[in-house]
């Protein structure tokens, strides 16, 4: 008997400062547009701190949750939101899928991730191109003398996927670390702390190449390039509204454009 | 000042839209970014770009042989019809005369573009050198030892109304001619030309004209996106053209900070 094709569970942050500002919320909603419109075989959760819904027309398969983020006291709003990452696990009940997967908001799916999905493996991380677990982006969990030996990339904090039956313990090791001692200051410290995850990990790992995920506004800038990827993360843009434009074409001219540019003659009659 | 005239030309093999639905985004973005002149497209399309005609816009339907398209000709065929469609412009209405090609939108208001006292207006290829493939097909061989500037890209130019037809008669004359070594024939020819320019050629600076597919330089959303014309020049598929530039459209015309769009359609 065919076996039915594996689930798996996707979920991301909508999490603004004033709560009901459209920055996270419109890009959450781009994210998870894009993973239905590319028929992603599982269910999507977001979690938002604006108590009105993304989706005025709930989708199948998408469950929105309202979280009270509250004041982050000295931090910034944008460090303080980071650690929600890993923080709403508790929400989260992975049980019948077989991978969890966290995207950070300014992601955008331009392709079925099924196949990036699949596959043997605990624990899949996109390691930034031409970069150094040594760097300041990465390196507060990791000390001056490590860092001069070490041989590896930093990995990027937005995009984590995880063997369900080991999402919860992943993501408590990654709040332990980022909660933890630093031998630096701390600094992009929920990256820096899945960067520690991942080099002192025994987990069965797979990290994510082009082919899974480009970044147009760091390495990938190119749209042959990036067009081909699976998913394109928006890390490293100059400005939010710069980055919203991008996505707001990107998602256009993915799935409105056809041949005939049906969408461009009607708007433009 | 007197009025400027920009035209395109967008000529698609039987049976295929490519072209029409690029011009239709470049005449659109002329207009969204209040372009004072007219505008001229000639196409082959049997429907109009424009259903309801825009003020200022005048489509010409050209008739393409059918053999035009046939042995990969295409292509060649379409960009000599840039100087063959001269018969049908009226340049001495307009103090200057621009060209865009097809796979262009525009994102900022371009009059500043045609103003001051130039007879030729030309954009060199940032990082290119006028001796290579693209550009150097007509080069002497005096030039290619001494001669070391980039070369022009022919899809985009302006000229004065008065030398329109001048330009055109130069251009076809050396495109006649047989090419001192293997090029690009209708670029280099273009080159050929301006470099004998005996008038004023203004040369547009770097930061006015993206080719994001091409160039060494603005390949990055950020910096494309600051330039007055982005051009999706490079042997790419059409479809791959539209996908950029209709991106780039998007973002630029139809993007607002409340998403009206986005929530209309996904509501």
């Amino acid at each position: 008997m065919e076996q039915p094709a594996p689930r798996h569970l996707a979920y991301t942050l909508a999490l603004d400062d004033p709560p009901g500002a459209v920055g996270h919320r419109t890009m959450a909603k781009f994210l998870t547009l894009s993973l239905l419109r590319t028929r992603f075989a599982g269910d999507i959760v977001i979690f938002r701190n604006s108590p009105a819904p993304l989706f005025m027309v709930p989708r199948a398969g998408v469950r929105e949750i309202f979280i009270k983020t509250g004041r982050p006291g000295k931090k910034t709003f944008w460090d303080y939101a980071q650690a929600w990452k890993f923080r709403v696990r508790e929400h989260l009940d992975v049980r019948g899928y077989d991978k969890v997967i966290f995207l950070d908001a300014d992601c955008l799916a331009l392709r079925n991730i099924n196949a990036m999905l699949a596959g043997d493996w605990d624990l899949a991380y996109y390691p930034e191109p031409q970069s150094h677990a040594g760097m300041h982006w990465f390196n507060c969990f990791i000390s001056k003398a490590e860092a001069a030996r070490l041989d590896c990339a930093g990995v990027n904090g937005g995009i984590l996927a995880v063997r369900a039956d080991l999402y919860h313990g992943v993501m408590e090791a990654w709040e332990r670390i980022h909660f933890g001692p630093a031998p630096r200051k701390k600094f992009f410290a929920d990256q820096a702390a899945l960067t520690r995850l991942v080099i002192d990990t025994e987990l069965r790992k797979r990290p994510l190449l082009l082919a899974d995920v480009a970044t147009p506004f760091g390495c990938d800038p190119r749209p042959g390039v990036y067009f081909e990827s699976c998913l394109v993360h928006l890390a490293g843009s100059p400005s939010f509204e710069h980055k919203l434009r991008f996505m707001f074409g990107l998602y256009m001219n993915t799935f409105f454009l056809d041949r005939q540019a049906t969408l461009l003659h009607m708007l433009d009659l | 000042m007197g009025k400027n005239l920009v035209y395109t030309l967008a000529l698609d093999p039987p049976g295929t839209t490519g072209h029409r639905n690029l011009a239709k985004m470049l005449v659109s973005s002329l207009l969204r970014t209040r372009f004072s002149g007219d505008i001229l497209v000639f196409h082959n399309s049997p429907a109009p770009l424009f259903m309801v005609a825009r003020q200022g816009v005048r489509e010409v339907r050209m008739e393409v042989p059918a053999r035009a398209g046939k042995n990969g000709g295409f292509v060649p065929y379409a960009q000599s019809c840039k100087h063959a469609v001269a018969a049908h412009i009226d340049a001495a209405a307009y103090d200057r005369v621009m060209f865009i090609d097809c796979d262009s939108v525009v994102l900022r208001n371009i009059d500043h573009l045609l103003a001051g006292d130039w007879e030729l207006a030309v954009f060199p290829e940032q990082g290119s050198d006028i001796h290579e493939f693209c550009w150097g097909g007509y080069m002497t061989r005096h030039e290619r030892k001494n001669l070391a500037r980039e070369g022009l890209n022919s899809g985009t130019w302006a000229v004065a109304g008065s030398h329109f037809h001048e330009l055109l008669r130069q251009w076809r004359a050396v495109e006649k001619k047989r090419m001192t070594r293997t090029g690009l024939r209708e670029q280099s020819a273009f080159n050929r030309v301006a470099l004998d320019w005996a008038g004023t050629v203004k040369v547009w600076p770097h930061r006015e004209i993206a080719l994001p597919l091409v160039a060494a330089n603005l390949v990055c959303y950020h910096d494309y996106t600051q330039t007055a014309i982005v051009h999706a020049a490079s042997g790419a598929p059409v479809d791959y053209k539209s996908r950029f530039l209709f991106g780039i459209f998007a973002g630029t015309f139809l993007f607002d900070t409340q998403h009206l769009l986005l929530n209309t359609l996904e509501m």
